[in-house]
């Protein structure tokens, strides 16, 4: 009886804030654009003081988890439709969605094993520039071009992992600092990466031979080639995110999390803390290459200013608002991250200002991030063998 | 008169050499700000090199003011400028206590991730400030010119009177930090705190006192590194800074963190390298900092204490 409750207030959430956006997307009013702000901030604030829904909108999204995320992907399929005539949008959407890719894979590193890594962005670059290569260079498809990329930024991450094995904290954090300026000067001093002007005419995917991503017209229909490059972004985002949900709940992010907790002690226990580094950084790397790849053919062009220090720490503020080692709060995140700000571009100048200001508030009142990371649920008859 | 061949060589030798300690001056009073506040509160301050490039921004704008003055002798203005160096050390004090109270107390019972993250911001914002709302920001500064090119001559070789300028005003200022952390009351109170922080609060030491001014004389020091910088290549850009701390963290790092005198050989060991690889390797120029990344890297590998740092034995 009490579990009906909270499957309404869940949805009714869901479909509000999504409403929101897309209304606040969809305007062209930069004052109407702030009042929709003000009332997403004021509605969530109440919700937050207001114990009982929020509990009963908690336990919704617990207990309804299938049916919600069922309303969650057909509401983001459905989005590109609203604005088929401003494709623009769609793009930042897609944008978004590429970073969300990089932040979930980020969250492994920062949210689950508590190792603040700024070179996400290097990662992000360096699986851009080698699917960009690969494909501009070499003349090779897409479908050699990402699995490479995905493999080769997870092998500098794993590179990166082996002097942190040896370092924690600041000293960690110096590693990555150092890393992703390394990895930066060189790419944009090296001769056949294209220097300062970087890799331009990166073609976009084929799928058998077909080149599916053209603008379209259906009748008086007139379809953007973006369109179906966010199809094709959410379709990665999916799997993503499944790998990234199906790691959180094993062996492996249990061992993040310890480390998390405490180092020595689990070393105590027996763990074998390079074993769970590296995975970390290899894994998190693999989801920042894949992100690179797919921004590359999308853009059509990169250069060292989509990795350049900045980038890595802007992906350190999507996790760290949205909600550390939290998958669905790092969406929620990155999303607001990306597309806030670009309805805002008469503001462009204050747009890392805006950043360091909502990064230092939400650590002040909310380290937890927007949605905070749940504690483990184990019962004995789905995850009782964890204790072995 | 023509050079001979290893006369050239001795000279770029002796070029390098000054272009190091030039350099290695502005990363130690850098490094020394990351070191102290380290050991003192166990956090590392990744807005330190925004303190810095403030001192700069800050003492063009005060230096130009005072040049722009007219009817004052030479001799006043000079003085006039050195005394715009303190106002602007001070400004910077003031800045680094504040960022202090704002953003790295509340933090301190919390994990060292947060400090790391609410300093880093802090960067962002003062550099987005700069770049923002000082006049042209986000164009090159210069940095008026207010002493003449001439200097000490030794044959082909001259350190002009700018250099002499910042090696005293350097020198001057590591010494009186120095004595200031041996003789005086309260230095001996901050080392006290770097020991241990709960039982030196139990002995009555105003910490919250201690940490305001290490924190003030930190910013301080990273204020005349800045001014060093303004003197020494009279263009500047917004940022520098970040890429400044990082060094100067780097310095600190390389020569142990928590110890000054390791601070002040990591910071010239960061100079040293990146001057001898642009000035040697060819092509090194452009990816000089590259050659001190890898330095800092090694070390994290092979001797993460620091040169002077002690190995530190982790108790469960």
């Amino acid at each position: 009886m009490n579990k009906k409750n909270g499957f309404l207030p869940a949805l009714i959430t869901i479909v509000v804030s999504y409403v929101l956006l897309m209304l606040f997307m969809g305007v062209d009013n930069l004052i109407i654009s702030g009042a929709i702000i003000v009332f997403l901030v004021g509605g969530g604030f109440f919700i937050y003081r207001k114990k009982s829904l929020l509990d009963c909108i908690v336990a919704g999204f617990r207990d309804y988890k299938g049916s919600l995320l069922i309303t969650a992907v057909v509401l983001s399929v459905l989005l590109p439709l609203f604005f088929l005539k401003n494709h623009y949008i769609i793009h930042i959407f897609t944008l978004a969605l590429i970073y969300v890719i990089a932040s979930v894979g980020l969250n492994i590193q920062v949210g689950s094993a508590n190792m603040t890594n700024f070179s996400q962005g290097a990662f992000f670059g360096i699986g851009a520039y080698t699917s960009a290569l690969m494909t501009v260079k070499l003349g090779l498809s897409f479908w050699i071009a990402f699995p490479s990329a995905v493999l080769v930024a997870g092998i500098f991450g794993f590179l990166m992992g082996l002097p942190t094995l040896k370092t924690r904290e600041f000293h960690l954090s110096l590693v990555t600092i150092a890393f992703a300026y390394v990895a930066y000067l060189l790419i944009l001093n090296m001769r056949w990466t294209g220097g300062a002007d970087g890799i331009a005419g990166v073609p976009k995917p084929t799928i058998f031979g077909l080149s599916i991503f053209k603008t379209v017209r259906l009748g008086g229909l007139r379809i953007p080639w973006t369109t179906f490059y966010y199809y094709f972004t959410l379709l990665f985002v999916g799997i993503g995110i499944y790998f990234a949900w199906k790691l959180h709940n094993s062996w492996i992010a249990l061992g993040w999390n310890a480390i998390r907790e405490d180092e020595i002690s689990s070393k105590c226990y027996g763990l074998d803390l390079n074993k769970i580094k590296l995975s970390a950084f290899f894994i998190g790397s693999l989801y920042a290459g894949a992100a690179g790849s797919l921004y590359v053919h999308f853009v059509g062009f990169i250069s060292t200013e989509s990795m350049a220090f900045s980038v890595g720490l802007l992906m350190v503020c999507m996790v760290i608002l949205g909600g550390m080692d939290n998958i669905l709060g790092v969406i929620l995140g990155t999303v607001l991250l990306i597309v806030i700000p670009e309805k805002f571009r008469a503001f462009q100048d204050f747009r890392l200002l805006f950043y360091g200001i909502i990064l230092i508030l939400m650590l002040i009142f909310r380290p937890q991030g927007l949605i905070p990371k749940k504690v483990r649920r184990y019962s004995l008859s789905t995850g009782g063998d964890h204790g072995k | 008169m023509r050079l001979s061949q290893e006369d050239i060589v001795l000279i770029t030798l002796m070029l390098q050499l000054k272009n190091t300690l030039m350099l290695g001056l502005q990363y130690s009073l850098i490094s020394i700000g990351f070191t102290l506040f380290f050991g003192m509160l166990n956090v590392v301050v990744f807005c330190h090199g925004g303190f810095y490039i403030l001192a700069t921004f800050i003492g063009t704008a005060l230096v130009s003011l005072v040049l722009g003055l007219s009817g004052v002798s030479p001799v006043l203005s000079g003085m006039l400028v050195f005394l715009m160096l303190f106002l602007a050390m001070s400004l910077t004090g003031l800045t680094g206590v504040l960022v202090e109270r704002t953003t790295i107390k509340p933090f301190r019972s919390s994990p060292p991730v947060m400090p790391i993250l609410s300093t880093m911001a802090v960067g962002i914002i003062l550099e987005q400030l700069l770049k923002l709302f000082y006049p042209e920001g986000a164009n090159p500064q210069v940095f008026p010119q207010f002493f003449s090119n001439r200097g000490l001559s030794f044959g082909e070789f001259t350190i002009s009177n700018s250099e002499l300028v910042i090696l005293l005003v350097a020198v001057v200022s590591l010494t009186l930090m120095f004595l200031f952390i041996k003789k005086t009351k309260i230095g001996s109170q901050v080392v006290a705190i770097s020991q241990d922080f709960e039982a030196a609060s139990m002995m009555g030491i105003n910490v919250d006192r201690a940490v305001s001014i290490t924190f003030f004389i930190g910013a301080a020091l990273a204020a005349v590194a800045g001014f060093m910088n303004g003197i020494y290549y009279t263009v500047f850009r917004y940022d520098m800074g970040t890429i400044a701390g990082i060094k100067g963290f780097s310095g600190a790092v390389v020569g142990g963190l928590g110890s000054v005198f390791g601070a002040v050989i990591g910071g010239f060991l960061m100079a040293f390298v990146e001057t001898f690889a642009a000035g040697y390797i060819p092509g090194g120029s452009a990816i000089r900092d590259v050659f001190s990344f890898l330095v800092v890297l090694l070390f994290l590998i092979f001797r993460p204490s620091g040169i002077i740092g002690q190995k530190s034995i982790e108790k469960v």
